[in-house]
């Protein structure tokens, strides 16, 4: 009964700023004002910049999957790897990174004379790919490595040369992956604050952030509701399109490619066409962070950044042992008591994570700021307020990586336990628990990296003397001549992101 | 002269040998059955004759062209041989008609296809996706896909393995018939003899890679050449 009734209080806290954005509205007021945002410039530069961010971000991630999972040739293994490492790189660092390259008095001019004005939606639009990519780059491989050879073989009998298997059955078959992989990455182009600002347009997010204010939080609120509709729009779409098509990913036999290995030309095609991404969008960025951060390194490391790191350390580590807290009480129960209504609760668990960090962090401000009334202190902007945002958000993160571990659990192993005389509470303590650890420290690492980059909602809820690596980063970035600076903190957060990241694809392989 | 023949082949996985210097022939319009265990290299030489492996010795002609040697493999896609695959290996985003009409141009003759959907018993579902269909209705959902290609040779691996005893009946009934109508060789492989003996004319025993047996059911039983042959006649003339 405990079990049962926390689960539904937990859900109701993971799902709280949806619901608050929808108390004390008028309707027929909110459908004149979604009415106009739809009709903005915003509105439009967001739709435009997911769409060509989708389609670019597709370029570079299609091709490369699809050759490492079913082909073997150099550098294959490590290439898999280097692919997920941009998602240590947050999209702001990469937007000024190359701005400072290819810019004006950028170093490509300093050494050629020749610069590109890149801020502007094609400029923004060959960053946030790059930044981005990695979420369907992740999808799809696993997707075509899960694909059934057998399938592949019957088209090749049916006549159909490599390029119409291509088309009609590898694409087809790894489409719903595709498009998760979209979904998520246009969840970041629209949460994306940093990069969108630096480069001068105007997004929801932007916009939101822009008119932020604790004191009146109506125009926010239904530009969130505006969002929020928007994106149910695509959730429809998406139903429509895929709802009778159920049974996608083979199971059974003959699964995953028999890589063959390629030879000559072909080997060093794949291998460059693979680094190529890989280069853009990891290579030359550090490369260049390492060269503008390293001579500087010493000069700012202060008694003030090392606060600057306890600070993001510490407010990491609280979110991220909170949400891992929540994650598997939540995990566990479902598992447990395997019941249809909690199975079906299971899935508003994610929803923070599903959309942009802004939409959720106008939710938290309209429940911080009642609750700053009921209690008379100040609430919206504290530690314990933005400890909060990144627990619903990123809840869904150590969420997911636990559930799958329950998942792949040996079919009634905890069937046996229970005949073997154990009660539910001893088999979690003994078997569930040393069974999912590999994956709660996955879930740590993950939740870990995911905040120490998180800067929209660090922008909405931190105090003024509350700052963090990502806001510092951000704040000397936008600062004329300090952009040598910003790549100190900026150093750093790939460097603290990247290790686990690492860690964790290593022990996974 | 021999429509398809199998000239000492060899095939190994890593240091497996799977299939070892095998040589038989087949006649157009004849129905052979190969027939073995599990682990004995009959999907194996299936799949090299459909050529999607590759042979590490010996050689496959087709029709009097060589489709595979040590020295040329010709693409699976152009040797115009059918296969049917044990788990159907149907288009799960396609439906029933797209299945069936995936190996043709978009110059398609219609009446064709109505012709093998009504032949097939599949009339009324075409707008159905594979996992809406029962296992009876894939199996010839995927027969229907390769014949309407009128292959010369078809390859069936294990097609009955998946189907219930009362499907298994009409569905080899079905086969059957449509091979006669449209003058098909057929390559059998089963585990089951009795299935073969309903559908096919010729049997092939393989035990660990090699062809120990090959003949008519009555000369197979005048004279079985191992325990394992013999413990398959037995099911049937107990």
């Amino acid at each position: 009964m405990v079990l049962r009734a926390s689960t539904i209080i937990i859900t109701v806290f993971l799902i709280s700023p949806f619901l608050f954005l929808f108390v004390d509205i008028d309707w027929p007021f909110i459908i004149s004002i979604i009415k106009k945002h739809w009709q903005s410039d915003f509105h439009w530069t967001s739709l435009k910049l997911m769409a060509l961010v989708s389609i670019l971000s597709l370029f570079w991630a299609i091709i490369p999957a699809w050759l490492i999972a079913s082909k073997d040739f150099f550098g294959r293994s490590i290439l898999s790897v280097l692919h997920l490492m941009p998602l240590c790189i947050p999209a702001y660092i990469l937007a000024y990174v190359y701005d400072g390259v290819l810019g004006a008095y950028g170093t490509l001019m300093s050494y050629t004379g020749v610069y590109f004005d890149i801020k502007n939606i094609w400029g923004l639009t060959f960053v946030l790919s790059l930044a981005l990519y990695p979420y369907v780059f992740l999808l799809t491989k696993i997707s075509f490595s899960r694909q059934s050879y057998d399938l592949i073989n019957a088209a090749r009998s049916l006549r159909q040369n490599r390029i119409q298997r291509f088309a009609k059955v590898i694409i087809p078959l790894s489409l719903p992956a595709i498009i998760g992989g979209l979904f998520l990455l246009n969840m970041e182009v629209l949460n994306n604050f940093g990069a969108v600002s630096f480069y001068g347009l105007k997004t929801y997010t932007t916009e939101i952030i822009r008119l932020w204010n604790p004191m009146d939080l109506s125009p926010v609120k239904y530009l969130g509701i505006s969002l929020l509709l928007l994106l149910m729009l695509f959730l429809i779409l998406d139903y429509i399109y895929f709802r009778n098509k159920e049974v996608y990913e083979s199971s059974g036999a003959n699964v995953g490619y028999d890589r063959n290995k390629l030879s000559g030309y072909k080997n060093w095609l794949a291998f460059f066409v693979c680094l190529l991404p890989v280069l853009f969008a990891l290579v030359l960025p550090v490369c260049q962070l390492l060269i503008w951060g390293v001579p500087l390194f010493i000069e700012q490391l202060d008694s003030g950044f090392l606060e600057l790191i306890i600070n993001t350390l510490a407010v990491a580590l609280l979110a991220c042992f909170v949400c891992v807290l929540l994650s598997l009480f939540l995990s566990s129960i479902k598992h447990m008591l395997k019941e249809p209504w909690i199975d079906k609760f299971s899935r508003l668990w994610g929803l923070g994570y599903t959309v942009p960090g802004v939409l959720l962090g106008v939710g938290i401000l309209l429940i911080a700021s009642d609750l700053s009334k009921l209690l008379g202190i100040g609430l919206s902007l504290s530690v314990f307020t933005l400890a909060a945002a990144y627990t619903l958000r990123f809840n869904a993160v150590s969420y997911n990586a636990l559930d799958s571990a329950f998942k792949k659990f040996p079919l009634n192993i905890r069937e046996a336990s229970y005949n073997l005389g154990k009660n539910k509470h001893h088999t979690w303590l003994k078997v569930d628990l040393p069974l999912i650890r590999p994956s709660l420290i996955a879930a740590l690492i993950l939740v870990f990296v995911e905040i120490i980059k998180e800067l929209p909602l660090t922008m909405l809820f931190h105090h003024f003397n509350f700052e963090t690596l990502a806001i510092r980063a951000y704040i000397l970035m936008e600062t004329d001549g300090a952009i040598y600076e910003a790549s100190v903190p900026s150093l750093i957060i790939i460097f603290i992101s990247f290790i686990p990241i690492w860690y964790l694809n290593s022990k996974s392989q | 002269m021999a429509f398809l023949s199998v000239n000492n082949i060899s095939k190994s996985f890593k240091e497996e040998k799977v299939l070892q210097n095998l040589s038989f022939d087949v006649k157009k319009s004849e129905r052979v059955a190969i027939i073995g265990g599990s682990g004995d290299g009959k999907s194996t030489l299936l799949r090299l004759i459909a050529g999607f492996d590759y042979l590490d010795g010996g050689q496959i002609e087709l029709n009097g062209q060589i489709i595979s040697s040590e020295l040329s493999h010709m693409a699976p896609e152009s040797r115009n041989i059918g296969m049917v695959f044990q788990n159907y290996a149907l288009f799960p985003h396609l439906n029933v008609m797209e299945n069936i009409c995936f190996g043709l141009g978009v110059d398609r003759n219609e009446t064709d296809v109505k012709k093998y959907i009504l032949m097939l018993g599949l009339e009324g579902m075409e707008a159905k996706y594979p996992h809406e269909l029962s296992g009876g209705q894939q199996q010839r959902l995927a027969i229907g896909r390769s014949l309407i290609l009128r292959p010369p040779l078809m390859l069936l691996d294990e097609v009955m393995s998946n189907v219930d005893v009362l499907n298994k009946n009409s569905l080899i009934k079905d086969i059957s018939n449509i091979s006669r109508e449209l003058d098909l060789t057929l390559l059998f492989v089963t585990h089951d003899i009795r299935d073969a003996v309903a559908l096919c004319d010729r049997f092939l025993f393989i035990e660990d890679g090699k062809l120990v047996q090959d003949g008519t059911l009555n000369e197979i039983r005048a004279n079985p050449a191992s325990d394992f042959i013999m413990a398959h006649l037995n099911l049937i003339f107990r």
